[in-house]
């Protein structure tokens, strides 16, 4: 069919041959399959996280001025610091090209208020990235978000540097003492709930629309929610992030603050308000995220979002601390390892065998 | 027509465009062919001809040996030359015959007779013929079809499956088959389902193949007897997997550690199919195949037509070699995803060699190991939903007994997870390795017990 039957083609001749380049074979590597790749690398990844959080750095500086930025130089400048010194330490190929340490002392900065003195910028990303990184083995080891450990230690450590938070546009290139400072929402709403007074001022609209867009006091990052937004939808646009993450977290927040609103009022202010202060989104969009420390099911993302949105409300509404997303995200994952062991997804064809809907048919052919 | 789409898989650009629906065309005579003695999956045939020995197209020059084994023929009428070594194409050296041709006549051996009347015929003769024809799956594993066509009577098999999927990037070879020759792999397809005594034919055709998808919808009218559904799949790789292309058109699912078999499916590739429909038909054992020579550095990419035993120097300077300003960084037998890298361009053509793909030095995936982020792409896009960051780490630290724990075994080694990973880690090279090893632990363990 393919080759008649007498198939006297002429073999090729030679001068036609000559003219023919053929590969050549000391150039060849020799790999198992699979030969092509998609996507992108790590270090690329974590440079779309980092163009993701263009809107919010945008926003800090509008609302905090040169402050903003100095804040979050140092952190950055400093982790990455941190990083090439440690790998010259330990004498491993400097690993500052990841661009990991560099998004997490973006994140770090701007978890942090505008105020904060350049020497705790600096402890917070030593223990960032030396002792919630690095000594468990760099990047992919850590079991905790880094920026988040070091926001906690900073929180802990120099509580009161921690807590100075500038009102908005109120000094743009002035020192650090000239600022007006003022407590955030959350702390402010906490005491007036502890003192029983009127929680309406939180829940009016005015109010509300200023933290959607980030005319609030409170760390640099955390006070746009719009600005946040922007990212998180950048991020899950690039499919960087499992989107069951930010939307389980945020879920879980507006069911338990209603659920506390219905059944004891007064106690704390309403939904939007909690959603829209804190660092409740810049935590569900950028940090609970984060690969590294978050599960690798979708079923597993569900759980862990539900857990840090419970914790979160739970830290917030009946701790003593004003807000806990960074204590939310640092114990849920410590229980990521569990959660990713119990959300084990079973192989293609574990289960029994379904029957199709052909029915079995047997027949000769006439 | 209800198609169940299974989780997982991806699809990378295909660049199928480079060969498909080009003309088939034809490889001149060649001075010489080496035939590799052992193409299929089990033993080697015994060579049966001597130095010297005159051959037709088609001749006999290796007897099917014990066990799991197929005949082979010579490609082309000539003479037996030396039995060499040549560099093997999955590595390694192997055993081949060497054919010389003198600029002999071409002519084909008629010692299979066809087959006409191939309704009327006992299934014991087409099986024979079957066998006698050599023919084996052409998609990767060379696995004998007449073992495949005679499942174990206590399994009940109601459906036969050609598979027409064709997932893997670049590859043409299957689709030019179907555009062209739809009839001729239809009928193999009914000569199969009559030796397995059904009439129920599935054809899956992924949907980036519409000319195939009418062709074959075309031709399934005019062939009686059968009841021939042609279905369009989903585009993504690995959707020709034997598991995943069942679950597509029946929704049955093989069971971990089962065989097609178990869920009364066979599994043949449209490709088998036309080389059966060759040897019931017109008496023509297997001894050419169509396989699609291209990438990006190929001059002339295309569908060729090539008598097994055709060095891959031969062809490439057939398809008008490389361009001039590119760098070939590997040469492949097969697809991106799970073709063998090849050393050397004195490789002959085998049974299975359903392509040639040449990659740029730059297309080249570089498995560079770095650490693992979590990111989860890994066990989103496996289609056996295997846990893979986990078990890539227990089998890199040599932990087989975890590794066995979270289903290693059921790896279909589609490469999917190692191509889509950030951290450019070779994950299914340790699934490899830690199966090699798993199976050697478990031979050891069963000789023990003896």
């Amino acid at each position: 069919m393919t080759m008649s039957e007498e198939n006297t083609v002429p073999h090729a001749s030679a001068e036609e041959k000559q003219k023919v380049r053929l590969p050549e074979t000391k150039n060849l590597i020799l790999s198992p399959s699979p030969h092509i790749q998609v996507g992108p690398g790590s270090a690329k990844i974590m440079c779309q996280v980092i163009v993701c959080l263009i809107p919010a750095i945008i926003a800090a500086f509008v609302f905090f001025g040169l402050h903003a930025l100095r804040v979050l130089v140092i952190c950055t400048a400093s982790c990455a610091a941190f990083e090439y010194l440690w790998c010259l330490a330990v004498k491993r190929k400097s690993t500052v090209g990841d661009f990991s340490a560099v998004l997490t002392g973006l994140l770090l900065g701007l978890n942090i208020s505008s105020l904060t003195p350049a020497w705790v910028c600096i402890a917070g990303s030593f223990i960032a990235i030396i002792i919630a990184k690095q000594v468990y083995g760099g990047l992919g080891q850590n079991p905790f978000n880094p920026a988040a450990v070091g926001r906690i230690a900073m929180l802990m450590g120099a509580s009161g540097a921690m807590t100075q938070y500038a009102v908005p546009r109120s000094v743009f290139f002035a020192p650090v003492a000239d600022a007006l400072t003022s407590a955030t929402p959350l702390s402010m709403a906490e005491s007036a709930a502890g003192m029983g007074k009127s929680l309406e001022y939180f829940n009016s609209s005015g109010f509300l629309w200023r933290a959607f867009t980030g005319e609030i006091a409170g760390s640099l990052g955390e006070t746009s929610v719009l600005a946040v937004l922007i990212g998180g939808i950048g991020l899950m646009a690039l499919r960087l992030i499992r989107w069951q993450i930010p939307v389980s977290i945020l879920a879980t927040v507006a069911i338990f603050v209603s659920l506390v609103n219905h059944f004891s009022p007064g106690t704390t202010p309403g939904v939007l308000f909690h959603l829209f202060t804190g660092g409740l989104m810049l935590g569900a969009f950028f940090m609970a995220t984060d690969m590294v420390t978050s599960p690798v099911t979708v079923k597993g993302c569900i759980v862990f979002g539900v857990g840090i949105g419970l914790l979160v409300c739970v830290i917030r509404i009946y701790g003593s601390y004003p807000e806990g997303m960074s204590f939310a995200i640092v114990l849920m994952n410590a229980l990521v390892p569990l959660i990713d062991k119990f959300c084990y997804i079973k192989p293609f064809g574990h289960q029994n065998i379904k029957a199709g809907r052909i029915e079995p048919r047997r027949g000769e052919i006439k | 027509m209800k198609i169940y789409n299974f989780k997982g898989g991806f699809h990378p650009a295909d660049h199928k465009e480079l060969s498909a629906g080009k003309k088939e065309r034809e490889l001149p005579l060649l001075p010489k062919y080496t035939v590799i003695l052992r193409q299929n999956v089990g033993s080697a045939p015994e060579l049966c001809v001597k130095k010297g020995d005159i051959v037709k197209k088609g001749t006999l020059i290796a007897k099917e040996g014990a066990g799991l084994s197929v005949p082979l023929h010579s490609p082309v009428s000539g003479r037996v030359g030396d039995t060499v070594l040549v560099p093997g194409p999955n590595a390694g050296m192997v055993e081949a015959v060497e054919i010389l041709t003198d600029r002999e006549e071409q002519v084909w051996d008629t010692s299979l007779p066809p087959i006409p009347d191939w309704r009327d015929t006992p299934v014991k003769i087409l099986k024979q013929r079957i066998l006698d024809g050599g023919v084996t799956g052409m998609g990767g594993a060379a696995f004998p079809t007449h073992i495949k066509l005679s499942p174990p009577p206590e399994k009940i098999v109601d459906t036969l499956i050609l598979n027409g999927a064709e997932c893997e990037p670049y590859l043409t070879s299957d689709d030019t088959l179907m555009r062209n020759h739809a009839r001729a792999v239809l009928v193999g397809g009914a000569i199969c389902a009559k030796i397995l005594g059904i009439t129920e034919i599935y054809v899956g055709i992924e949907e980036n193949k519409p000319e195939a998808i009418q062709s074959v919808e075309q031709a399934s009218w005019g062939i009686p007897g059968v009841n021939i559904t042609v279905k369009a799949l989903p585009v993504k790789y690995p959707q020709g997997g034997e598991k995943q292309l069942i679950y597509a058109l029946t929704g049955r699912k093989v069971i971990v550690g089962a065989l097609p078999m178990d869920v009364g499916c066979v599994v043949i590739n449209v490709g088998s199919c036309y080389a059966i429909w060759d040897a019931v038909l017109n008496g023509h054992p297997l001894v050419e195949r169509i396989t699609t020579v291209t990438g990006t550095p190929v001059v002339d990419p295309g569908n060729y037509w090539i008598p097994i035993g055709a060095p891959l120097s031969a062809v490439l300077e057939n398809a008008g070699g490389v361009k001039a300003d590119s760098r070939t960084g590997k040469i492949i037998f097969g697809g991106p995803m799970m073709g063998f890298a090849q050393y050397s361009l004195d490789v002959p053509v085998s049974k299975n060699t359903s392509g040639i793909l040449l990659l740029e030095e730059s297309e080249v995936a570089q498995f560079t190991g770095g650490p693992c982020l979590s990111c989860g792409r890994c066990v989103e896009h496996c289609p056996m939903q295997l846990p893979v960051s986990t078990l890539s780490k227990a089998c890199k630290n040599e932990r087989y007994d975890i590794a066995l724990q979270k289903h290693v075994l059921a790896c279909l080694e589609c490469g999917v997870c190692s191509s889509v990973c950030p951290a450019r880690r070779p994950n299914v090279q340790h699934f490899r390795k830690a199966k090699t090893e798993l199976k050697e632990l478990s031979w050891k363990e069963k000789n023990k017990q003896k």
